[in-house]
């Protein structure tokens, strides 16, 4: 046989492709769809204000003296210190010159980025960065962040403040980690984004509303691309300790079950199982962790707030804010209140022609169901709620009747009203919570939507369970 | 491009796809897990893609990425050896097989890419982002070393 042959052979051979390779598409596409379920079931809380931050910062100078020390001696973590001053377990970091300097600069574009800090541990990474041009001075950075070898960290969550900053001035990218661990290296990419132009973008007209349409997603055009190789000091990732608790109690009538707890220095996490008898899954907690001087560590209340499961609506991990420098001996959990979804109400039918529901959460009413060419604008309220003003009273998710599963492309939320698209008037609700969104492509005049939670109990007596 | 577009494009390119990552990855289960990972990044930007045209030269980018990371994650296995273009006669010796694992890297990659992905010698050079002319210069050194007599106009893989 010649080589041709061979040749010929050979791309015969290779012809004959795996049965699998038929079904790629169809993995590609769960494997998308499993990336946003993790996404989604990371809970945020928002952002405070940069006047609280600023009002925050001299109380604590004012208040406590190992801050305004630590402030003080250290000219450089002063920018640091009143940065992190909204949130308490970053703010015992600089306290307690947890800092990794960092000292990374790039130009590209006229646009020169500058890493100064990490605050990093075996869960998260803190990134401290500065953007500043003579050309633009309204700058947003989008984060990639990868690993060693250029590939996406897929079991991290990345979390970058959206409000407006100064040129200069320093900006946060939060990486958490809720299942894997810190990496030695992590690459970072800044893809930067003019602000001036897209705040432009944004005052255009609305589009023609009587048509639902698929919200298509328009790539914006990045300005500068700047690329930083974080070696982070294992002296910083190997700190956090894990504590075995193995504790059962009842919450509410249902048994739960006290797993872990974790102690690191940006934060600390409760984990949680529950029994299979039970008739309610476990999707929020109101809670602190006290320590025996009467020091309060409260759930996080600015980034991610609590971790579900994959495989059930169950939230299993709730982050709070961490006790690692407080050199605390005993630490207790006090539960005041709880959220569940019932088990019987994952899944509820509404009749969207007639406007009702088999069920609705807790303190929910259905407001409207207005039928568009192609799909459906609904609108539920709710009470507003003091702590959370933007909570969720629905999934992403939605079936029809054959049981087919469809995903929303995005919610919107507000206070105090609706716009009624059918009537054209605007409906006020003063005191209530709104949630609306868009079923597209949805011809059909019911459907089952997944409430994201039941019922709220606020406990007569909180319950209180040691974790150190 | 949108999802739809993107769905009938990689069901046409799948087949080129698996036989590129094959041969620089020699077994079926690593050739099948870098076409998944490709078309999941091929996938979730594809959106980014404005000129369809260049699909194919785009999802093979990708793909050989995918197919290099998955050689460095390996790169302390044992591998056999890339050959110098001078031992003719060692290549001479050796299966086609064995001989395309074997040749040197600048000189498999277009191979592979122009005579069994199915791609022409002006995507073959896109993809690899080189210029047209050394695209087609390292075929013929490839070609030389494998003696085999495809000729580009030939386009071996396209007649079959």
């Amino acid at each position: 046989m010649n080589r041709n042959d061979e040749y010929n052979e050979l791309l015969d051979r290779l012809e004959e492709t795996p049965l699998k390779l038929d079904f790629t598409l169809d993995r590609a596409k769960l494997k998308r769809k499993e990336h946003k379920r993790r996404i989604n079931k990371a809970v945020f809380a928002p952002l405070g204000t940069l006047a609280a931050v600023f009002a925050v910062f001299i109380l604590l100078v004012n208040v406590s003296p190992t801050f305004a020390y630590a402030a003080g001696r250290v000219p450089l973590l002063r920018d640091l210190a009143k940065f992190v001053a909204m949130s308490p377990s970053l703010s015992a970091a600089v306290e307690n010159e947890y800092v990794q300097p960092m000292s990374l600069e790039q130009t590209a574009n006229g646009i020169t980025a500058k890493i100064e800090y990490v605050i990093v541990d075996q869960k998260q990474l803190n990134i401290f960065y500065t953007l500043d041009s003579e050309i633009y001075s309204a700058m947003d950075a989008t984060p990639d962040v990868m690993g060693a070898d250029d590939s996406y960290l897929s079991a991290c969550s990345v979390y970058s403040g959206g409000s407006i900053v100064k040129n200069g001035d320093l900006r946060k990218i939060t990486v958490d980690f809720p299942t894997g661990t810190m990496p030695d290296t992590v690459k970072l990419r800044l893809k930067i984004l003019d602000n001036g132009t897209a705040a432009k973008e944004a005052t255009a007209p609305p589009s023609d509303t009587n048509m639902l349409t698929e919200c298509e997603y328009e790539e914006p055009v990045f300005i500068a691309e700047l690329n930083f190789t974080l070696s982070l000091d294992p002296y910083f990732t190997e700190k956090g300790e894990k504590i075995d608790l193995s504790k059962n109690f009842t919450l509410d009538g249902q048994e739960l079950f006290l797993n872990t707890t974790e102690i690191y220095p940006t934060h600390m996490r409760i984990n949680f199982d529950d029994s299979n008898f039970n008739t309610a899954w476990l999707v929020g907690l109101t809670f602190y962790v006290e320590n025996e001087n009467g020091e309060r560590f409260e759930g996080i209340s600015n980034g991610i707030t609590a971790i579900g499961q994959l495989d059930s609506p169950m939230m299993a991990t709730y982050m709070l804010e961490s006790a690692f420098f407080s050199d605390s001996e005993h630490l207790t959990l006090h539960i005041t209140g709880v959220t569940w979804l019932d088990k019987n109400m994952e899944k509820v039918r509404v009749d969207l022609k007639n406007e009702t529901a088999d069920a609705v959460p807790e303190g929910v009413e259905f407001e409207l169901s207005d039928r568009k060419k192609n799909g459906w604008t609904i609108v539920f309220s709710a009470p507003v709620i003091k702590e959370n003003s933007a909570y969720q009273l629905w999934g992403w998710t939605y079936f029809d009747a054959e049981g087919k599963e469809h995903d929303l492309n995005g919610m919107s939320s507000s206070e105090g009203g609706y716009w009624d698209s059918e009537k054209n008037v605007f409906v006020g609700l003063p005191g209530r919570f709104i949630e609306e969104f868009d079923l597209i492509d949805y011809p059909y005049d019911e459907v089952w939507l997944c409430p994201a939670y039941s019922r709220r109990v606020t406990l007569d007596t909180p319950i209180s369970i040691e974790i150190k | 491009m949108n999802e739809n577009e993107f769905a009938a494009q990689v069901q046409i390119l799948r087949g080129g796809l698996y036989r590129t990552a094959y041969l620089y990855l020699g077994t079926e289960a690593d050739a099948l897990d870098a076409v998944d990972e490709a078309v999941y990044k091929g996938l979730i930007s594809c959106k980014k893609l404005r000129e369809p045209q260049y699909f194919a030269t785009w999802m093979t980018r990708i793909l050989i990425n995918e197919c290099k990371n998955e050689l460095r994650r390996r790169k302390r296995t044992v591998n056999a050896p890339e050959l110098p273009e001078t031992a003719a006669e060692e290549f001479d010796a050796l299966p086609i097989k064995d001989a395309l694992f074997r040749l040197p890297r600048d000189l498999k990659e277009p191979v592979i890419l122009r005579y069994f992905s199915g791609l022409t010698t002006a995507e073959t050079a896109l993809a690899l982002e080189i210029p047209q002319g050394t695209a087609a210069t390292r075929l013929k050194r490839a070609l030389k070393l494998l003696k085999l007599e495809l000729t580009d106009e030939e386009a071996a893989y396209e007649q079959k």
